[in-house]
C-alpha cells in the first residue's frame, strides 16, 4: 500500500492535504453546504434559546449575592391571605434576622388597562440594602423622605418615559384605590420587573376603602446577618406561627421565585420535548445532505479507494465534511443567539414579560458539543456506505 | 399541457431516502406546530365552553379575573334592585396553595363559595360521586379533574388550609369548562376560613338576551358601586389570553423550524434537478414547456411535503385529549384543559407543510424551467 505516499493519510498523522480535501469537498456544491448550514444555524439558534429559557426560568439570574440572605414569609395557605401586622415585631426578634420588611403586591395598570404593572409596598429602609440593586446616591434619601415616593427600575422609567420628580397615577386593578405617587429615585439590577412604594402609604389607602384589610401584609421579607444563617430562621419562624391565625410559610428568595415556574407545570418537560424534535430535525437535514453529496461521489470514491484511500479514510472524509458544515452552523447559530439576545433586549420585545434572556456560556458549550454529536451521528450511514463502495462495481457502472 | 402527476409520485419513490429523510424533517416540524397548537386550542377551547350568553359578571373596575377581584359587601343589595335580573349570585373565590399528587410542585387551587341560585347559573356542573357540600359548613364539592390531579382532593378526605380542615363531600363533573379546574363550597366557607368578608364577583342573569346591554349600562354606571360588568361570554373571551405566551412560543418556534425545514427540502429538489438534467431535455425535447417543466417540479415539492406534513400531523394525534395543567395567569391558579386535535388544527399542520414545500421548491422549480433541451442534453 502507498502509506508513504505525500497524498495518502495515514490513520497517526491527518496531514494539512486532507482536511483541505475535506474542505474543498465541502464547497464544491456550496448552494448545498449554504443551505446545509443555514438549517442547522436557524435549528441550533432555537436550541438554544430553548435552553435558555429553561435556566431563565430556574430564575438563577435574577439571584444577586445578597439573595440568598432573604427569606420570604407568608401564609402556608394562600398569597390571598394577608398575614397581621403585628407579625413584624415578632419576625424582627427572630435571632440572626438583621431588618424585616412588609412585602405587599398591589396589582396596577398604567394608561393601557391591560398592560399589568406591579407595585411593591415595603419598608422604605430596607431599600439600597442590596448593593446589586443600585440606587443613585442622592436619590435614596429623596425616596424615604417622602412618604408618597417612588422607587422605578431604570428599564420602566424608559418604557413609559417618566423623570425623576413626575408625579404619576397608577390605577389598582385589585385593590379599589390608586396609587399617586413621586418617581423619586431608579434602580438598576437584574429583577426590573416591579415599582416600590412605602407600606405606610399603602395602608394608609386602604385604611380608607377597605378598613377589614388594614394593618396587614401579603408577607414580609427578613434580611439574615449570613446566607447561612438563612434556613434556620425559615424554620425557626413557621415553627413559631404553626398555631397562630395565619400559619406561615417561610422560604428563600430563589424558592419564591421557582415556586412560580412550578405553578406552571410541567414547562420544562414540553420544552424539552421540542427541542428533543429540533435535534432530530438537525440529524435528518445533515444526514441527507451527506448521502445526497456521497451518492454524487461514489465514481470519486471508488477513485480514491484505487489510488489506496482505506474504508477508514473514506469514513474520516465524509464525517469531516459533516463536521465542517456543522461547524460553521453552529458557529452562525449559537453566537448569532448570543448576539441577538445581546441586541435586543428581551424585555422591550415580550413588553416585559419576560425580563431577562441571558445565552450563558454553559448553553452555548452544550449547544456546541450536541452540534458535534449530531454531526457525527448524521454522518455515519452515509459515510459507512461510502466506504463500502466497491471498486469495481461502481468503476463499472458508468 | 401538463406533465401527469405519475411522473412526480414515482419519482419520489425512485429518490426514496431523500424523500424520507426530506418528509422526516418536515414532519417534525409539523409536529412540533400541531402539538404546541393543541395545547393553546385547548386552553382557548376550556374558556369558550364556559361562557353563558346570559349570564352577565361583575368585577371591580380593572380587576382581570375573579380571583382578583374585591367587591363591597353592599353591592349585591344595589344591583338585586335593577331591572331585568332573572337571578344573582354573589360568590367569595380564594385560592389555595396545594400540593400536586404527581411530581413536586404546588399550584393554587380555587375555592368559590356559592349558593343555590350559583350553581343554578352554571348547568354545565353536575354533581357526580357523593353530594353537595351544606351551607354553614366547611364542606367542599370538588371537581373530579382536581380530585385526581391534587393532593387531599378527593371524596371523603380532610382538606387543609391552615388551621381550618374541610371535608370533601362530592365530586362534580364540569364538562370542558374552567369550573372543572375549582372547589365549591358555601360562600360563607371562605368567609369564615379566610377571613374574607368582601364579594370577589356578582354574577347575574339576564331575564333575556335584550335586557343584557340596559344591565352592562347600569353595573357600569351606578355610582355606589365600582364594578365593571361584561357578559360571561366576555369575560372568557378575554381570559384566552392566557394562553397568548404559548402561542406565541409556538409560533415562533414553528417558523425557525420552518425555515430549516424549507432549506432541507431545497436541498433535496436542487438535488433532484440536478440528477434529472436529462429526463428534463426529454420531457423539453418532447414538447413540455419550461413552465410546465416548473409547475411539475414544484408540485413534486409540495407533494412531499404533504407527504411530510400528514406524517407529522398524525405523530402529534396520540396528544389528543391529554389531560393536563398549567397556571391561568389572570386568575394566578390552575387550570385544567385538555390537548385538543381539532380537524382544522390538522388542516393548518398540512398547510404549513405545503408552505415549507412550496418555499423550498420555487427555485429548484425555476432553475429546471431554464435548462434548455440542448444544453441539458449536452450536459451529460
Amino acid at each position: 500500500m502507498s502509506n508513504n505516499s505525500q497524498w495518502v493519510p495515514t490513520y497517526t498523522s491527518l496531514n494539512v492535504a486532507f482536511v483541505r480535501l475535506i474542505l474543498k469537498n465541502a464547497l464544491r456544491n456550496r448552494r448545498r453546504t449554504l443551505l446545509t448550514t443555514l438549517s442547522v444555524a436557524v435549528s441550533l439558534f432555537l436550541l438554544v434559546s430553548l435552553r435558555t429559557l429553561i435556566t431563565e426560568m430556574k430564575g438563577d439570574t435574577l439571584m444577586t449575592e445578597q439573595s440568598g440572605r432573604r427569606l420570604i414569609t407568608r401564609s402556608a395557605v394562600s398569597l390571598q391571605v394577608p398575614l397581621p401586622i403585628a407579625y413584624k415585631e415578632k419576625l424582627a426578634r427572630v435571632p440572626n434576622v438583621d431588618r424585616v420588611s412588609e412585602y405587599q403586591w398591589i396589582p396596577s395598570w398604567y394608561r393601557e388597562p391591560n398592560v399589568p404593572l406591579m407595585i411593591i409596598a415595603c419598608d422604605p429602609e430596607f431599600m439600597g440594602t442590596d448593593p446589586q440593586y443600585a440606587i443613585p446616591p442622592d436619590e435614596l434619601p429623596a425616596f424615604k423622605a417622602d412618604r408618597t415616593g417612588l422607587i422605578v427600575p431604570q428599564k420602566m422609567m424608559n418604557k413609559y418615559g417618566w423623570r425623576i420628580g413626575q408625579r404619576i397615577t397608577l390605577r389598582g386593578s385589585v385593590f379599589p384605590f390608586d396609587v399617586e405617587g413621586t418617581v423619586r429615585a431608579r434602580f438598576t439590577g437584574p429583577s426590573q420587573n416591579a415599582i416600590f412604594c412605602w407600606y405606610a402609604y399603602f395602608n394608609e389607602l386602604v385604611r380608607r376603602s377597605i378598613p377589614d384589610r388594614a394593618d396587614k401584609s401579603m408577607a414580609f421579607v427578613e434580611l439574615t446577618h449570613t446566607a447561612a444563617d438563612a434556613p434556620g430562621v425559615a424554620s425557626l419562624i413557621d415553627a413559631m406561627f404553626t398555631n397562630s391565625i395565619v400559619p406561615t410559610r417561610s422560604e428563600s428568595e430563589k424558592n419564591f421565585v421557582l415556586g412560580f415556574s412550578a405553578m406552571l407545570g410541567n414547562v420544562t418537560l414540553f420544552i424539552s420535548a421540542i427541542a428533543a424534535a429540533v435535534v432530530f430535525a438537525i440529524v435528518l437535514v445533515t444526514t441527507n445532505t451527506m448521502s445526497m453529496a456521497v451518492r454524487e461521489r461514489r465514481h470519486e470514491i471508488a477513485v480514491l479507494k484505487t489510488l489506496g484511500f482505506r474504508p477508514g479514510h473514506v469514513v474520516l472524509l465524509i464525517a469531516g465534511e459533516s463536521l465542517a458544515i456543522s461547524t460553521a452552523g453552529a458557529i452562525l447559530g449559537i453566537g448569532g443567539a448570543r448576539v441577538f439576545f445581546r441586541v435586543f433586549d428581551i424585555y422591550d420585545l415580550t413588553n416585559t414579560v419576560i425580563q431577562h434572556f441571558d445565552v450563558t456560556e454553559e448553553t452555548m458549550a452544550l449547544a456546541a458539543l450536541l452540534a458535534l454529536v449530531m454531526a457525527i451521528v448524521s454522518s455515519v450511514v452515509p459515510a459507512v456506505s461510502a466506504a463500502r463502495t466497491s471498486i469495481a462495481n461502481t468503476l463499472r457502472e458508468t | 399541457m401538463f406533465i401527469p402527476l405519475k411522473y412526480n409520485i414515482r419519482n419520489l419513490f425512485v429518490r426514496r431516502t431523500a424523500t424520507l429523510l426530506t418528509a422526516f424533517g418536515i414532519a417534525v416540524s409539523v409536529a412540533v406546530f400541531v402539538a404546541v397548537m393543541a395545547l393553546v386550542e385547548g386552553m382557548d377551547q376550556t374558556f369558550v365552553a364556559t361562557g353563558d350568553g346570559r349570564n352577565i359578571i361583575a368585577l371591580r373596575r380593572g380587576a382581570v379575573s375573579e380571583t382578583g377581584s374585591i367587591i363591597d359587601i353592599e353591592a349585591p343589595l344595589i344591583v338585586r334592585n335593577f331591572p331585568g335580573i332573572e337571578a344573582l349570585s354573589a360568590e367569595r373565590l380564594v385560592y389555595v396553595s396545594t400540593p400536586r399528587l404527581q411530581g413536586n410542585g404546588s399550584s393554587n387551587v380555587v375555592i368559590r363559595g356559592l349558593n343555590d341560585t350559583g350553581r343554578a347559573l352554571r348547568p354545565q356542573v353536575r354533581l357526580v360521586r357523593g353530594r353537595w357540600y351544606r351551607p354553614g359548613t366547611l364542606e367542599l364539592t370538588v371537581s373530579r379533574s382536581i380530585a385526581s390531579r391534587f393532593r387531599a382532593c378527593d371524596l371523603g378526605d380532610e382538606f387543609p388550609t391552615g388551621s381550618t380542615r374541610w371535608k370533601v363531600v362530592g365530586i362534580f363533573d364540569a364538562g370542558n369548562t374552567a369550573y372543572s379546574s375549582e372547589m365549591w363550597t358555601d360562600p360563607d366557607g371562605p368567609a369564615a376560613a379566610f377571613q374574607r368578608r368582601a364579594w370577589s364577583d356578582i354574577v347575574v342573569r339576564a331575564t333575556d338576551k335584550a335586557a343584557i346591554a340596559p344591565l352592562l349600562h347600569l353595573l357600569d354606571a351606578e355610582p355606589r358601586i365600582d364594578v365593571d360588568a361584561r357578559t360571561e361570554v366576555d369575560y372568557f373571551a378575554e381570559q384566552t389570553k392566557a394562553s397568548t405566551p404559548v402561542r406565541v412560543l409556538g409560533n415562533v418556534v414553528a417558523v425557525v423550524m420552518a425555515v430549516g425545514s424549507a432549506f432541507a427540502a431545497m436541498n433535496t429538489m436542487y438535488a433532484a434537478v440536478g440528477a434529472r438534467t436529462r429526463e428534463i431535455a426529454v420531457l423539453r425535447a418532447l414538447g413540455f414547456s419550461g413552465r410546465a417543466v416548473a409547475l411539475s417540479f414544484l408540485f413534486e415539492a409540495m407533494l412531499l411535503a404533504l407527504v411530510g406534513g400528514v406524517i407529522g400531523g398524525l405523530a402529534a394525534l396520540p396528544l389528543n385529549g391529554l389531560a393536563t395543567g398549567t397556571t391561568n395567569w389572570f386568575t394566578f391558579s390552575e387550570m385544567n384543559f385538555a390537548f385538543a386535535i381539532t380537524p382544522r388544527l390538522f388542516v393548518r399542520g398540512i398547510l404549513f407543510a405545503i408552505a415549507m414545500g412550496t418555499v423550498g421548491g420555487v427555485l429548484p422549480a425555476m432553475r429546471a424551467s431554464r435548462l434548455s433541451a440542448a444544453t441539458a442534453m449536452r450536459a451529460l
